[in-house]
């Protein structure tokens, strides 16, 4: 259970000189990382791994959860700003961000992403702080069957993204479900629709096609449209939110908080996942589900909370069992191992004072990030005044080259671009591009699951029936999916 | 009305068909090619969700298609003139140059080049901005990836 | 680039950071690709590695992940690379199945192989609250119950999954294989109690033996792990087997590397696997510490490709 004396312990280590410097350059550093499109979290964690060799471990390993939390957050930047997700996670922020700024709302929606971000950031943390041995034994509680139904949960509660027309988003989703099969069987381990290339087995580079579908395809839709776009007026307003306002967003903050942190612990479901089930849930329950998409600030605050509140979850089963939540947390395990601090029951057993030093770093990273991004929102702004020839070129480039690095593999530039053109065709006419990056998530995750768990009964399809935990979850989402397929359905709901 | 004459309407009723006609090649492609995969012991073999998703994709292709055909596409297209394909078909053609020529030119030049080229094609006119902007975009990429992250940007091969 | 990096370790040595003892074969940093994703386990043993590799070369080694095709991608950029010794990569297991189960044409044969670095045997393990206390507890009920003992293991076609496809096998019994992506996700479901037993590497479970939730049961392997030295080998519980499969880790380099340049490498590399930092790492993380030399390597790796033909077969995954 919790130790306040060492959870302080860890509080003085953190705020301490060297420490602290190294979070506030590590919040800069993952805030810049975040933003540009092409880099993400997880690659400048893995990145910064071998600076940290000359640190002591204790300035490296705050540094890296500094990088985690900010770059995590950073992302959002460019989606309100340029419409290009600066991590994957960020996808969702774009839905309304973008819009915002288009109003000339720019300063609100950072204004509000930060907080959000700070809060469910926050949120998580303290949480992991007072709750990771029971969070612990919970998600122990999980496996291959209750996986699926998590699963085949998010795509019924995600339906409400497919956008205006239900019927394009499905034949968007069944594409991203057949894509998410190529490479090797999950299960069998020998290769699906490969062509017989090798550098497919290993299926296609996730990330080099996000950036493809999001970002490489904005930058097809701005030189298509480079007369027609006035050089923006920096209108940017107001970036502080009011007290007022922040009450008003109450609600969505707190369930974004408790989506992400539920989200963020269960393994391979990671800030992306939160983003898109707090947003849906959030349009749901709105009063005015037919303003999301148009520049609503709930909808950037349901995002951006709920990835950051992410990063508590995803970091929980990495320290206490030693089974990373996500890619970023994968690599911060690596870091810990390097020094000498293998996380895992272990760590927790003979290292305390170490696990309480990490939850005091990650509370601290929070608080960091949440006031450099609102002292530089204005600054970020001012992207909006550069002249679109030129910046087009550079968040072209930044796509392509970050797709070479994040696996340093010529292939993956190929697997951008023609992403990109993909995603800038789709849409064009009107096929919304999420639900393939979901079915990429979700689907390979519910497949692997559904087929795991069917080894484990050997082929007793009962198995989801008989886990309580399972059948819930199986009930929940079928609840789900009637009410939007019912929505969609009433006169009005739909389009004519 | 678009450059070729035809309504909004009509190039999304085509948008539509062509996308029911791939979905439908692809979902067949699985199809074929499912079927000479092991068959499993129980439940469950690698076909089975494959098969499963294709289905979806036939059924949802062919109601999208059905949709077109009366005449129900979503009339929401931006016209495309000829200027605008020009420019679209030249960036992705230098696109796929640069991708081809970055791994045996390195990235030093083929970077630079590619966005003098990309500049020009955006409708930038002042020279001397183009070149600069180039060759500071070119320099800072250099600078954070090779020198900074040490992650190597494919190198000048023919030079050394 | 080239010539900035030159220029680079110039500056380098000109400030005297480079040891000048040495001998320079090398003018400027090696790369090495690790084929796998940064921060994973084969990432950390390859950075802990070359981490002092100035000391022992004279040049620095830089790591590059190179991910994608399960591997494949990385170790064929390698192969195909110039052979100066500028470009190393680290192999791995993965290496010697490719090509026996038709993903690509690579093999060993596409290397010089410089150093065996870890060897790790399959090690099958329950919880500790499970009825089985031996191997043969095990194999018993499996023998009376076939298809209902279910074993968790990191990947179809993984050398735990063929040590244990061998053990049934030979014994004629039949478990129900649970593959996971990776050993974690495996070991968590054993330890939630979602599966009878886990078969991964000793690793992956030591922090959870010494915490007392796991018993490992027997390792595959000649002798005992030296990790685990009270741990039964599979023989010494009752079940030998002459198939061994083992996961392991080695550096490659591309094929027709220059005699003086190989021997160069070959002696760094092996001061390296001596560096305290490396075996400190190793031994904390119960990865066995195996090196050897680059003939000894390539006679390994001609007898692993023998010992994985019949267990692929049995798995179904062979592709001939």
């Amino acid at each position: 259970m919790l130790d306040f004396s060492l959870l302080l312990q860890g509080f003085g280590t953190v705020l301490s000189g060297p420490n602290l410097l190294a979070i506030v350059l590590g919040s800069i550093g993952g805030i810049i990382v975040g933003a540009l499109p092409g880099l993400t979290a997880t690659m400048a964690i893995a990145l910064l791994i071998p600076f940290t060799f000359s640190m002591d471990p204790t300035t490296g390993i705050c540094m890296l959860l500094a990088v985690y939390a900010a770059g995590i957050y950073g992302g959002g930047i460019a989606s309100i700003l340029i419409r290009t997700p600066g991590t994957p996670a960020a996808v969702v922020t774009v839905l309304d961000g973008y819009p915002m700024a288009q109003k000339g709302m720019a300063g609100q929606a950072l204004g509000l992403a930060t907080i959000g971000s700070g809060t469910g950031g926050l949120f998580s943390a303290i949480c992991l702080a007072l709750f990771a041995p029971i969070l612990a034994a919970f998600a122990l509680r999980f496996s291959a069957p209750e996986y699926f139904a998590v699963a085949v949960l998010g795509l019924a509660v995600t339906i409400t993204l497919t956008g205006r027309s239900p019927l394009k988003g499905a034949v968007s989703a069944s594409m991203g479900l057949l894509i998410a099969m190529i490479g090797l069987d999950p299960i069998g381990g020998f290769p699906r629709f490969t062509f017989g290339l090798t550098e497919l087995t290993g299926g296609i580079s996730f990330v080099p096609m996000l950036i493809g579908l999001f970002s490489l395809s904005e930058a097809f839709r701005q030189i298509e449209l480079i007369e027609t776009t006035e050089r923006m007026t920096a209108k940017i307003g107001r970036v502080l939110p009011t007290i007022g306002e922040l009450i008003v967003h109450r609600w969505t903050m707190l369930r974004a908080c408790v989506i992400g942190i539920v989200v963020g612990i269960i393994p391979s479901m990671g800030p992306e996942t939160a983003a898109f089930v707090s947003y849906s849930e959030t349009k749901r329950n709105s009063k005015e589900p037919e303003e999301f998409g148009k520049g609503k600030p709930d909808g950037v605050v349901a995002a951006q909370t709920a990835e950051n509140a992410s990063t508590g979850g995803d970091v929980l089963p990495m320290i206490t069992l030693g089974v990373p939540g996500d890619a970023a947390t994968a690599v911060l395990m690596g870091a810990l191992t390097i020094h000498n601090l293998e996380p895992g029951p272990l760590l927790f057993r003979d290292h305390p004072d170490v696990v309480h030093m990490l939850f005091a770093g990650l509370i601290v990273a929070n608080v960091a990030f949440l006031v450099i991004g609102l002292v530089g929102a204005r600054q970020f702004a001012k992207v909006l005044n550069l002249d679109r020839r030129y910046l087009v070129p550079a968040i072209m480039l930044c796509s392509l080259i970050g797709s070479y690095a994040i696996n340093n593999n010529p292939m993956d530039v190929w697997v951008c671009l023609i992403f990109g053109f993909i995603g800038y065709l789709m849409q064009r006419y009107d096929y919304p591009v999420s639900p393939i990056v979901l079915a990429q998530i979700l689907g390979a995750m519910a497949e692997s699951n559904f087929r795991r768990s069917l080894a484990m009964s050997q082929g007793d399809l009962g198995i989801f029936a008989t886990r309580p935990i399972a059948a819930v979850l199986l009930l929940l989402a079928v609840v789900a999916a009637v009410s939007a397929i019912r929505r969609q359905m009433q006169p009005g709901g739909a389009r004519p | 009305m678009s450059a070729d004459g035809k309504s909004p309407q009509v190039r999304m009723t085509i948008a539509d068909l062509s996308a029911a006609s791939i979905s439908l090649v692809f979902a067949g492609w699985a199809f074929h090619e499912s079927g000479r995969w092991p068959a499993p012991e129980f439940i469950g073999g690698p076909a089975i969700v494959p098969r499963a998703v294709a289905t979806i994709l036939v059924v949802v292709a062919l109601a999208l298609a059905w949709n077109a055909l009366r005449g129900r596409s979503d009339a929401v297209e931006k016209p495309l003139d000829a200027t605008k394909i020009r420019r679209i078909a030249l960036t992705l053609g230098l696109t796929a140059a640069y991708a081809v020529s970055l791994e045996p030119a390195g990235f030093l030049p083929s970077t630079f080049v590619f966005l003098v080229a990309f500049l020009h094609v955006m409708g930038a006119t002042n020279r001397v901005s183009i070149v600069g902007f180039s060759i500071l975009l070119t320099a800072g990429f250099h600078a954070i990836f090779d020198l900074v992250l040490k992650v190597p940007l494919p190198p000048i091969v023919w030079l050394s | 680039m080239k010539l900035t990096r030159r220029a680079f370790t110039a500056g380098l040595a000109a400030a005297g950071l480079a040891s000048p003892a040495i001998a320079q074969t090398f003018q400027r940093d090696i790369t090495m690709v690790v084929p796998w994703a940064a921060g994973g386990g084969t990432d950390t043993l390859a950075r802990t590695l070359v981490k002092n590799a100035k000391q022992y070369l004279g040049v620095g080694i830089n790591v590059v992940n190179r991910t994608g095709g399960t591997g494949a991608v990385g170790m064929q950029s390698v192969s195909a690379a110039r052979p100066d010794g500028y470009t190393i990569g680290l192999i791995t297991f993965h290496l010697s199945a490719y090509r026996l189960m038709g993903l690509s044409d690579l093999s060993y044969r596409d290397f010089e192989p410089i150093a065996l670095l870890n060897r790790t045997p399959a090690a099958f393990s329950v919880k500790a609250d499970s009825p089985f206390k031996t191997l043969k507890d095990l194999v018993d009920y499996a023998k009376a119950n076939p298809g209902v003992v279910t074993v968790a293991n990191s990947g179809a076609g993984a050398n735990t999954h063929l040590s244990a496809a061998i053990l049934a096998k030979n014994n004629g019994i039949k478990f129900s294989f649970v593959p996971f992506d990776g050993g974690a996700p495996a070991r968590t479901a054993m330890v939630g109690g979602h599966v009878t037993s886990l078969v991964s590497g000793p690793d992956e479970v030591l922090q959870y033996v010494k915490t007392g939730q796991v018993r490992i049961l027997a390792m595959v392997g000649e002798q005992r792990h030296p990790s685990f030295p009270d741990v039964p080998t599979i023989a010494e519980a009752g079940f030998p087997n002459k198939e061994i499969v083992y996961d392991w880790r080695g550096i490659g380099a591309p094929k027709g590397l220059p005699p003086a340049i190989s021997k160069t490498l070959s002696e760094g590399f092996e001061k390296m696997a001596k560096d305290p930092d490396f075996i400190a790492l190793m031994d904390q993380a119960a990865l066995a510490r195996v090196y050897m030399n680059g003939a000894d390597f390539t006679k390994f790796l001609a007898g692993m490709e023998t010992s994985l033909e019949p267990a692929l077969a049995e798995v179904g995954l062979l592709k001939k």
